[in-house]
């Protein structure tokens, strides 16, 4: 019998503590975000971050764009090979990227590269002093921290997945045209009457979220470190393996919520 | 009641369920030095984090200027900060800016003074703690640890603080440097007349920059005295502590 009371009290712990530990970063993510919209705020902080994540973020998403939507026509085109439906390559590579594959793929690349990074960041500064250094120089460290990044990385995702999703019709373009003997113009074409607003939009909300959710988990474990250099090394890991879940877990949800599936 | 610019009354701090600080009670006349001792562990940077305002007590008060620095709010709180200098540690300047930028960083995003009359008020700072105004635009990884506190002082010194606090200042340094950070601020605090709150293991430092002494001990003050009396003291965890037993 008290092997059974010990497993519920060890299933509930784990619940409490996994409760607990979604609130204080909620918590974490209300507080910063009332900062985004009370003054002050601090521009210079906010267009280096916006450098940050739009311009250094690039090259690393236009890469992953390129070459997904290289590998998704090659893909596309053998599968449909089967059932004589090769025609649609364009509307699936299009479809696929615009929807789903721009936006997750740009946000855990970010989350790899830019989560990474500001947990790194503030959890130096937090083993440092820095953090409390703020604070004695009447400078609200959530405000001058975390509130321009949360901001930047909301507004810079959604720039890199429209440029992700022209990068990887591209590369579907290229493997179509180039390769598998698809007629340019008309790839094209096809690409353009299948392509709705709601597509690109969708993918672009979706990009919002994700960017708001990789900086709230980057600043929330970088912001919360302790222990000196590992324990920077453990907010980085934490930081990038929970923006990751949240990224693919909020995917779900806000596929459902737009597309009306629920 | 004296007129105290710094006066703590039954501060209790507890973290993670463990009482820290229980009951403290000691005070800061205007103009002094006060060096605060203990072995390790005995709440000592807890006590300055709590000052600060960057840990939160279950009791008590911490009065700065006559107003409550834990209870106050807006203004108040604004007001009684900018009594405050703080010199961290390891100087905790920030790696993303400048020197200058640094010790200018009070004027520039807290009071939104103009960058190129932060950058003169920056560069006299400097020259004030003895450091060759072409640093200025060096970032603080370019600097020795001495210069890295030098700024960190610097940065404390800007806004013209009532206060100072100093936490371990000479810890890391060569005895050289230590020596010069002793000097720098022994005349500081003569120059400025600010007062001056000090928590070191260093005994030379204390000697050096305190005119009295107040012993932490099992959280609360166990000796408070002149720093010329330390070695009179039959307070025997004390006597442990300056004999390096403790």
């Amino acid at each position: 019998m008290n092997w059974i009371l010990d497993g519920l009290a060890r299933i509930g712990a784990g619940l409490l503590s996994l409760i607990a530990s979604v609130g204080a970063r909620t918590l974490f993510a209300a507080q910063a975000s009332w900062r985004i919209v009370a003054p002050p705020f601090y521009p210079r902080v906010f267009f280096g971050q916006i450098a940050e994540f739009f311009y250094f973020s690039l090259p690393v998403v236009g890469l992953t764009a390129l070459f997904t939507g290289m590998v998704l026509a090659l893909q596309s085109y053998t599968g449909f090979e089967r059932f004589s439906a090769e025609a649609a390559v364009p509307q699936v590579v299009a479809l696929s990227i615009a929807r789903e594959l721009g936006p997750v793929l740009a946000g855990l690349m970010v989350s790899g590269r830019m989560g990474a990074a500001m947990a790194a960041e503030l959890g130096a500064m937090r083993v440092t002093e820095q953090i409390d250094a703020l604070s004695t120089l009447r400078v609200d460290p959530m405000r001058y921290l975390v509130a321009p990044r949360i901001l930047a990385a909301t507004i810079s995702l959604p720039l890199l997945v429209l440029a992700a999703d022209i990068i990887g019709i591209l590369g579907g373009y290229l493997v179509a045209v180039g390769q598998l003997g698809f007629d340019g113009p008309l790839f094209i074409s096809n690409v353009m009457r299948f392509l709705t607003g709601g597509d690109l939009s969708s993918g672009l909300i979706k990009a919002a979220v994700f960017g708001y959710l990789i900086a709230v988990m980057g600043c929330y474990h970088g912001f919360t470190a302790s222990a000196g250099a590992q324990g920077v090394g453990r907010a980085t890991t934490s930081a990038v393996v929970s923006s990751a879940i949240a990224i693919l877990a909020s995917n779900f949800l806000l596929t459902a919520l737009l597309f009306g599936i629920v | 009641m004296t007129d105290a610019l710094l006066r703590i009354q039954d501060l209790s701090v507890t973290l993670g369920g463990k009482s820290i600080i229980a009951d403290l009670n000691f005070e800061v006349a205007p103009g002094e030095t006060l060096a605060l001792l203990g072995g390790s562990g005995t709440g000592k940077s807890v006590t300055l984090k709590t000052i600060l305002g960057l840990l939160p007590a279950q009791n008590g008060t911490v009065e700065l200027g006559g107003v409550d620095v834990l209870t106050a709010r807006g203004r108040d709180a604004a007001q009684a900060r900018s009594r405050i200098g703080m010199l961290f540690q390891g100087a905790a300047l920030f790696d993303s800016l400048s020197i200058w930028e640094n010790i200018a960083f009070r004027f520039t995003q807290a009071e939104g003074m103009d960058r190129k009359t932060a950058r003169d008020r920056a560069l006299t700072m400097l020259e004030a703690v003895g450091l060759d105004p072409v640093l200025a635009d060096r970032r603080p990884a370019d600097l020795s640890g001495g210069q890295q506190k030098r700024a960190g002082l610097a940065r404390a010194l800007a806004a013209e603080p009532e206060i100072l606090f100093f936490d371990e200042p000479t810890t890391g340094l060569d005895p050289i440097s230590a020596g010069m950070i002793d000097t720098l601020m022994a005349d500081t605090i003569t120059r400025t007349g600010a007062a001056a709150v000090m928590i070191t293991h260093d005994i030379a430092s204390v000697r050096k920059v305190c005119q009295r002494v107040a012993f932490l001990h099992d959280g609360t003050i166990g000796w408070t005295g002149k720093v010329a009396d330390l070695d009179k003291s039959d307070f025997a965890p004390l006597h442990a502590f300056l004999t390096g037993r403790d």
